[in-house]
């Protein structure tokens, strides 16, 4: 078993080095392919003397292919593990930095020790400091993992090709010539390629995939998209390429059901009467529908990334970014609510992504900042849908907080693999809109490193505490517009409109102090209108300028049949 | 709307295509005499000068887009005293390509911001505080062979 403190100390260069070596005996070898075949018996000698040369000249060929054949898999084999012990290398470097940055150590043991000088916190702020290291000292601990799962699987793998050459094991594989048992060799030298940890979390998968060598990943993203295209931990521009990779798949996966379902129905005199066919094909039409959505999305004029592709649940589940989430400076992650569907709302809320991450920018531009700005579109769980069906009979009804629970444990992985992924984390904004908000509530009471959530047209946060949204204190803000009953349900804990703690921010018409006008949003579905003030707000809030956010408690009608007795939560 | 309806609404606009190739050069001429009369720091352009999406307000359309153009940044303030001037040189070239000035967005010293409309739905913003910056979200268009085909796909 390989320890941390031996892979810390791990160098590429002496297995260069020893490949260096290895290329030089190898040439020598096949350089003597010509006096080997020279050294034949002379043509027209016969009898017993001439069948013993030919029968010792054939097995020193034999011995001679098999050596060639060990020596080019344990060649393939060194190189392959320098490349590998090289990127390890800087795997541990970025866990090492990461480490110090924040004043940890890390034994060689892998243990990890809390190194922090003795200072004095604001009281206010002690919980998210503790918060704060905890979640480092996690990220750490998985790292160490995964180096040292990767430092141990090299180790296995070289040692085994060693030991095989060593026994004269690595097989020529019936060659008849040095060249031919050099290719030979090389195939049986190959390191294996290490899958991703199982059920690891946003930092094991960071860990693993930073362990990888660029040659590695690029074979990973061609061959097994499947792996690396939902994996949170993954940078962006990865999960990108793998789910790009995927799509024609999918689609013919998709396709051949339909087919299945198509003829099942045909055959079947009752139709879809007595069997679930009709449904499913109508499932199934949906998904083939939210990746033509999908593909005209990625289409569009600006950068855009695929961060999630999962088609194996009733509807279509997927994640797209307007620009590169794994080098902008903001990153805002919008989770959508009831009727929320790929196919459905995908295009819209890109559209709304899209306006968000120009306006914030151009605002950054004007006042000097010019930091980047990414905004995704998160459809990653199964939001409530507004059918009969859905509402009554249907786990994911709107009526309960089930989905938002099951939303919440693949959102909050999604937002901490963004931090995860990236050497330095992003300034990072949670939206949540209706049933998404109370999804996005549930998913911030863990510790997912996000700095802001804005909530607006809340039925409720999953809690009515406004210190369980682990986001810093005072970064939590709350937006509802007139006639947005919604808002005023309070039915996943209390109306957010009454939480203590909360900031309140206008969708009124304003007049900004600098004379800006913006318009009013009201209703339920109209918070991210082109230059509304709640629009403003989420593009201050997430551009990291809250300051310049338009205060105001949006309370109303609604708002005053929605207060909480006190001391009845 | 209908999607019939939203399609003929769409159709007595110019297709996107030519928007762009429009909006580019008018964006590209305002920068260029922002710079030559008004005296500006050249202008410091975007790695991505442009992005697009489809159109929330014609959700039935999938050929329907929108594209958002951004200048980057000319460095530094434009000088309040030069401020008038500058907002008439754009509103000069902007007006030839159906933009009107609607209106101050913010105004006061070293910190302005105007708004320009058009028919379609577009904005062009023009503003100066710690630099100065131009850009242009368009309204929704069809793509050229939408347009063509002379009805919805």
């Amino acid at each position: 078993m390989v320890a941390y403190g031996d892979v810390r100390k791990w160098q590429s260069g002496p297995l260069d080095t020893a490949v260096g070596d290895l290329n030089k005996r190898c040439d020598e070898l096949l350089g003597l392919s010509d006096e080997l075949a020279a050294s034949g018996t002379p043509q027209g000698w016969t009898g017993q003397a001439a069948d013993q040369a030919r029968a010792k000249r054939e097995d020193l060929n034999n011995r001679m292919e098999r050596l060639v054949a060990g020596v080019a898999a344990v060649r393939r084999g060194m190189g392959e593990a320098a490349d590998a012990v090289e990127a390890l290398g800087h795997a541990i470097k970025e866990t090492e930095d990461i480490a110090q940055r924040h004043h940890f150590v890390i034994r060689d043991d892998g243990s990890i020790v809390d190194n922090a000088p003795d200072t004095a916190h604001d009281p206010a702020h002690i919980d998210e400091y503790f918060r704060e290291r905890q979640r480092i000292q996690t990220e750490l601990a998985d790292r160490v993992e995964q180096a040292v799962r990767r430092g141990t699987d090299i180790d296995n793998d070289l040692a085994a090709i060693l030991t095989r050459a060593e026994k004269g094991e690595v097989d020529d594989q019936g060659a008849t010539s040095l060249q031919a048992a050099a290719a030979a060799g090389a195939k049986q030298g190959g390191l294996s390629t290490l899958e991703p940890p199982k059920g690891g979390s946003p930092w094991d998968n960071a860990g693993w995939w930073d362990s990888l060598s660029e040659a590695e990943r690029k074979q990973i993203i061609a061959q097994h998209p499947e792996w690396v295209g939902n994996l949170d931990g993954v940078p962006g521009a990865a999960r990108d390429e793998a789910n790009r990779n995927r799509i024609d798949d999918e689609r013919a996966k998709l396709e051949a059901r339909k087919r299945e379902l198509e003829a099942d129905l045909d055959d079947n005199w009752f139709g879809g009467t007595f069997t679930n066919a009709d449904a499913e094909l109508e499932q199934v039409n949906a998904k083939l529908e939210s990746l033509k959505k999908i593909e005209e999305t990625l289409a569009q004029p600006g950068e855009r990334q695929l961060l999630l592709l999962n088609m194996s649940n009733e509807r279509a589940e997927a994640a797209v970014a307007v620009g590169n989430i794994d080098t902008a400076d903001h990153v805002a992650v919008f989770t959508p609510g009831l009727t929320s569907t790929v196919d459905g709302s995908l295009k819209g809320y890109d559209d709304a992504m899209d306006n968000l991450k120009h306006r914030s920018e151009e605002e950054l531009a004007r006042y000097g900042d010019g930091s980047k700005v990414a905004t995704v579109t998160w459809i990653g769980y199964q939001a409530p849908q507004l059918t009969g069906h859905g509402l009554i009979f249907d786990d994911n009804t709107v009526l309960d907080d089930h989905s938002a629970k099951e939303g919440a444990k693949k959102l909050a992985p999604f937002l901490n693999g963004i931090d995860a992924s990236r050497a330095t984390d992003p300034h990072m904004t949670a939206l949540g809109h209706s049933y998404g908000s109370t999804t996005t509530g549930i998913a911030l009471q863990q510790n997912t490193g996000v700095d802001n959530a804005v909530f607006y047209g809340s039925p409720g946060l999953g809690t009515n505490d406004v210190d369980k949204i682990n986001v810093p204190t005072g970064n939590s803000y709350y937006v509802e517009a007139k006639n947005d009953a919604v808002g005023d349900f309070g039915y996943f804990g209390i109306d957010p409109s009454h939480m203590d703690g909360m900031n309140h921010v206008s969708a009124k018409e304003t007049t900004l102090p600098d004379g800006r006008q913006l318009s009013e949003s009201t209703g339920h579905s109209a918070y991210m209108t082109d230059k509304s003030t709640s629009q403003y707000n989420l593009s201050v809030v997430v551009g990291g300028m809250p300051e310049r956010a338009v205060r105001d408690d949006g309370k109303g009608f609604g708002d005053v049949l929605s207060w909480p007795v006190p001391g009845t939560y | 709307m209908s999607k019939d309806e939203q399609y003929a609404e769409l159709l007595k606009r110019p297709d996107i295509e030519q928007i762009h190739d429009e909006y580019t050069k008018m964006l590209e001429e305002i920068r260029n005499e922002l710079v030559a009369q008004i005296g500006i720091a050249p202008w410091v352009p975007k790695d991505e000068p442009f992005s697009g999406s489809g159109c929330a307000e014609f959700s039935d359309l999938s050929e329907a887009h929108k594209r958002r153009y951004s200048s980057g940044h000319s460095p530094g303030n434009l000088p309040d005293a030069r401020w008038a001037d500058a907002v008439k040189l754009v509103e000069s070239i902007a007006g030839r390509h159906g933009f009107k000035l609607h209106g101050a967005v913010v105004d006061r010293p070293s910190d302005h911001e105007v708004t320009f409309g058009n028919d379609y739905g577009a904005e062009l913003l023009f503003g100066t505080a710690a630099n100065t910056t131009l850009s242009v979200s368009t309204g929704c268009h069809l793509t050229k062979a939408a347009k063509e085909r002379g009805k919805p796909a």
